[in-house]
């Protein structure tokens, strides 16, 4: 599996039968075989986590299909796009399956999928995606987090972190391969909470930092400090936009 | 409101003196959604609008993952860091 680190909270995950795009707004995108099937994930409408620009990728990419949060609008739909489209409320499940160069969804309880997809509610708009594929289990959050901020209420940070929690503790058990994790500066001292958080309850393989507003040095931060110990390790250390990793 | 303030300043938003913001300290839904409509419109009416462009190198950190998620013993190996071309144009929502 190779994973590219395109831009804020984009990135671009190779798989041996299909690829993967994730909130998408600007940035390269590594070069692909056409063929490949590419399913293109939109977490919620805000701008730097969906671009109407995904819509044209139709025109470059044979198979495609959109994956977006049911929160984003977009009129003027262009009709090549127009049938590949899902849209996701939080708490969804939904299944493809890819059968000679094309990609179909399956029914509700449709049986074994190649891909399948489920949601969870954002504590900010949208949802985030768990992605299940080739024996692999993927997570983006999306902005789900917890966004705790100096100067707001008490009550609301403790809303914030009690809503935050409860959509983690839903994914209990799970055995992550890859997480995106927001991880975000502005939030000072609070920044590492909701990452941190995930960690600590779920395992996971590798955790690729996001949202970092382009100042990478918060991951650093956070493989420094004592709390982080059990899991630095899992921490991928992203220095640009363009960096690609292998995942053996 | 002193967050609100604090909040836009450090995203660099300029909005309207009634907006709000989310959670993360993205544009309000008022406004994201009126922004969502302008760039779609550009976007289905010209061809310019297509920005994805490929990148031309290919290489790549490799990372050997232990299988125990829950233990320290996952390693990371680090081959040689990547120098691709890329865009660094600051996102700003």
């Amino acid at each position: 599996m190779k994973i590219t680190y395109i831009h804020h909270s984009s990135f671009f995950v190779e798989l041996e039968t299909m690829a993967l795009l994730f909130d998408y707004t600007e940035g390269i995108l590594p070069e692909i075989n056409k063929d490949k099937p590419l399913f293109v994930f939109s977490s919620h409408r805000h701008g730097d986590h969906y671009s109407p620009k995904i819509l044209d990728l139709s025109k470059k990419y044979d198979t495609i299909h959109l994956v977006l949060s049911d929160d984003i609008s977009i009129k003027h739909l262009p009709e090549p796009i127009a049938n590949h489209i899902t849209y996701m409320k939080p708490g969804a499940e939904c299944g493809f399956l890819l059968r000679e160069g094309i990609i179909s969804e399956l029914a509700k309880e449709g049986g074994a999928a190649d891909l399948e997809v489920s949601t969870f509610r954002s504590t900010d708009e949208g949802v985030a995606f768990i992605i299940k594929a080739e024996g692999k289990i993927l997570y983006h959050a999306g902005d789900l987090n917890n966004w705790y901020w100096e100067g707001e209420p008490d009550d609301w940070n403790q809303n914030m972190a009690k809503q935050y929690s409860e959509e983690v503790d839903k994914m209990e058990g799970i055995k992550f391969d890859v997480a995106f994790l927001p991880l975000d500066p502005r939030q000072e001292n609070a920044f590492y909470l909701g990452f941190h958080e995930f960690m600590n309850k779920n395992q996971v393989n590798w955790v690729f930092p996001m949202h970092c507003w382009g100042d990478f040095s918060v991951i650093q931060k956070l493989k420094n400090m004592e709390v982080s110990n059990p899991y630095e390790d899992r921490i991928i250390n992203i220095k640009e936009d363009g960096e690609s990793f292998i995942i053996g | 409101m002193k967050l609100t303030t604090k909040k836009l300043v450090l995203t660099g938003l300029a909005v309207l003196a009634m907006a709000t913001i989310s959670a993360c300290g993205s544009k309000t839904t008022e406004t994201t959604a009126a922004a969502t409509e302008a760039v779609t419109t550009e976007a289905t009416t010209t061809e310019e609008a297509t920005t994805v462009e490929e990148s031309t190198t290919e290489e790549a950190t490799t990372l050997e993952s232990s299988k125990e998620a829950t233990t320290e013993e996952t390693t990371t190996e680090a081959a040689e860091s990547t120098s691709v071309e890329a865009e660094t144009t600051k996102a700003a929502n």
